[in-house]
């Protein structure tokens, strides 16, 4: 599977609950800024891989202020890793936007 | 007008900046200006706007694409709009006069906790004001009169474990109390597994801080345990899914902590064992604190996330504490296994280590979230009906679940009737979800048939309109609806408060 298949897959197994967002140290340092939490980031990413008109540039920030510290692994009922999936974003987001050759 | 670059934006401007580093200048400035165009068109359109960032500050009025996304729905898909613009609350006193711009120009106004809600209640159903209200977060404990003064934005965690430093609890304990904002709760008026013995947020708050539709500020009810002082607006607010005021700030009862808990869980063979479990503990009076209900999808869901092994059978798992003081419990919580006995468990766990009794209560908490584990889309299910008739529904349930052939899986406060039968279906597969739909609908139309409800605690948002109305219908409760118009009315005159909701939009009527 390429990444946008694996994002395309792993976010439709968010329900959205919330429970990452709180365990979230990039959240908690950026005001409490939904953008900057685990759900903000899964969400953007949805929408970034499912809507053709969603610019990337959009959630270039959120997901690059991800630290991949994985304490919202811990936390998802789901089991969603969003540190995986932010990893997988930067690759997708490299490619869309050609930076790296 | 003399436009301004508002923070957020250039903030923004700076991660492109980023990104252009990487070579791909052209579409990140295409994006930076699309951001600034349609802010110059938003402020120029509407100036309200400029109002509300000269009350919490510029870099608190959301108007990028990213935030609005995120804004616009809550944890069901299936329901979501994108709002005009996010406010960031960042003190009480702004609510008030954000409220007042609003009214003054008209403009749809929807409160935000932590967006969790199931049934589509937080969603801008005609855009408007999003406001986000988790940096209210206060808490203040008052031993001496038992109460603590919670700000809407702080989770039912928070205030729990606030009171706990006390050597007290807060009772009410929604599933989601480590991401439910005191403000949603009360909106909503949860209740949670502590409900069996306790009750809902109703029961446990004694006055709000409210923002009335045009802004004005005032209190519902008072700071003392008992108060008869005019009618009782405060019961009316709680409930109301933020369609007839904003609260911002509650002052809550709380209990002394008990000295000790037992947690015995018993799992099943049989659905109808497992619901005659239920009914006879309730029967018997042992007062459980929680007496929850756990059916094996939802086992095998947590045992599959949480790596745990326990047996996921067809009856499920009946999990119960029991507490109070150390000595007693122990005859307590054998008469609970005894009625489990009786009742054909084939496995009982009592536990009294911590890791065991978090254990089983997380199972029971990744229970609710199933669904979400094999389908994309999730329809939430909330019905309670009387102690007695707990085994027809969940034998009923069963029966639907076979019918439809969707994907169920019921977990529950079962010891106050209360079942949540959630369903997994795939969204994007039109049959299927009509046939997860039409099975939704059963599920209510037999809460309403054993003499229950549609709703316990979850509420009705955008979810449940027509089966809200049904109930109304087949109870002769018509009178109940034409009072909520009117109510809405007096209170939000303009409706703009969290509007089309709870089937008091135009769409609605008898």
């Amino acid at each position: 599977m390429n990444s946008e298949e694996i994002l395309k897959q792993v976010t439709q197994k968010c329900i959205r609950c919330g429970f990452c967002v709180y365990s979230c140290p990039s959240w908690a340092v950026h005001g409490m800024n939904e953008y900057y939490s685990p759900r903000g980031r899964v969400t953007l990413i949805k929408a970034m891989v499912n809507e053709p008109n969603f610019k990337i540039e959009e959630a270039i920030d959120s997901i690059y202020t991800c630290n991949t510290c994985r304490r919202c692994y811990i936390e998802c009922p789901t089991g969603v890793d969003v540190a995986e999936l932010a990893i997988y974003a930067r690759d997708y987001i490299a490619k869309k936007l050609n930076a790296v050759k | 007008m003399k436009v301004q670059l508002e923070n957020h934006t250039d903030k923004k401007a700076f991660a492109c900046k980023n990104a252009c580093f990487k070579g791909s200048k052209k579409d990140v400035c295409k994006n930076l200006y699309s951001n600034v165009l349609y802010n110059r068109t938003m402020e120029a359109q509407n100036p309200w706007i400029s109002e509300l960032r000269s009350i919490v500050g510029p870099e608190n009025v959301l108007l990028d694409e990213a935030s609005r996304l995120l804004f616009q729905q809550g944890a069901v898909d299936a329901y979501k709009r994108k709002p005009e613009v996010v406010v960031h609350i960042t003190k009480r006193e702004q609510v008030p006069e954000v409220v007042k711009v609003a009214y003054k120009y008209g403009v749809p106004i929807v409160a935000r906790g932590s967006g969790s809600s199931v049934t589509g209640a937080v969603v801008p159903a005609r855009g408007g004001i999003v406001l986000d209200m988790r940096a209210l977060n206060q808490i203040k404990v008052d031993v001496d009169n038992g109460i603590v003064e919670a700000e809407v934005g702080a989770t039912v965690l928070d205030v729990d474990t606030e009171c706990r430093k006390h050597g007290f609890f807060f009772p009410p304990d929604p599933a989601s109390s480590r991401v439910a904002t005191i403000g949603g709760a009360l909106a909503e008026n949860s209740g949670g597994m502590r409900g069996a013995r306790y009750g809902v947020m109703r029961d446990w708050v004694l006055k709000v801080e409210v923002v009335l539709s045009d802004g004005t500020l005032t209190y519902f009810g008072e700071s003392t345990y008992k108060n008869r002082a005019g009618y009782d607006l405060l019961g009316l607010v709680v409930g109301s899914e933020g369609t007839l005021a904003i609260i911002t700030k509650a002052w809550l009862k709380m209990m002394p902590l008990p000295e000790k808990i037992i947690r015995v869980a018993g799992f099943f063979n049989s659905l109808d064992d497992a619901g005659e479990t239920i009914f006879r503990i309730r029967r018997e009076g042992v007062n459980p604190l929680i007496l929850e209900f756990a059916d094996k999808q939802g086992i095998e869901a947590a045992n599959k996330v949480r790596g745990y092994n326990y047996p996921a059978l067809d009856g499920g798992m009946v999990l119960v504490d029991v507490d109070g003081h150390a000595e007693g419990l122990e005859k307590v919580a054998d008469r609970v296994v005894k009625i489990m006995n009786e009742n054909h468990a084939a496995k009982i766990i009592k536990a009294e280590d911590p890791q065991t009794m978090n254990e089983l209560l997380d199972v029971r908490a990744v229970a609710f979230t199933a669904p979400g584990h094999l389908y994309p889309g999730f329809i939430d299910g909330d019905i309670a009906v009387p102690l007695s008739k707990i085994k027809d529904a969940l034998r009923g349930v069963d029966e639907i679940r076979k019918k439809y052939n969707v994907f169920i899986a019921t977990v529950g406060h079962a010891g106050d009737g209360n079942l949540h039968p959630n369903i997994g279906a795939d969204m994007n597969n039109k049959e299927e979800w009509e046939r997860a739909e039409k099975a939704a609908r059963e599920i209510n139309e037999l809460a309403i048939k054993l003499g229950g409800t549609i709703t316990a605690e979850h509420g009705i948002g955008k979810l449940k309109e027509d089966m809200l109305l049904e109930q109304f219908k087949v109870r002769n409760q018509m009178p109940v609806y034409r009072l909520m118009k009117e109510i809405k009315k007096l209170f939000d005159p303009k409706n703009i408060l969290n509007p089309d909701k709870y089937a008091l939009g135009e769409e609605w009527h008898e």
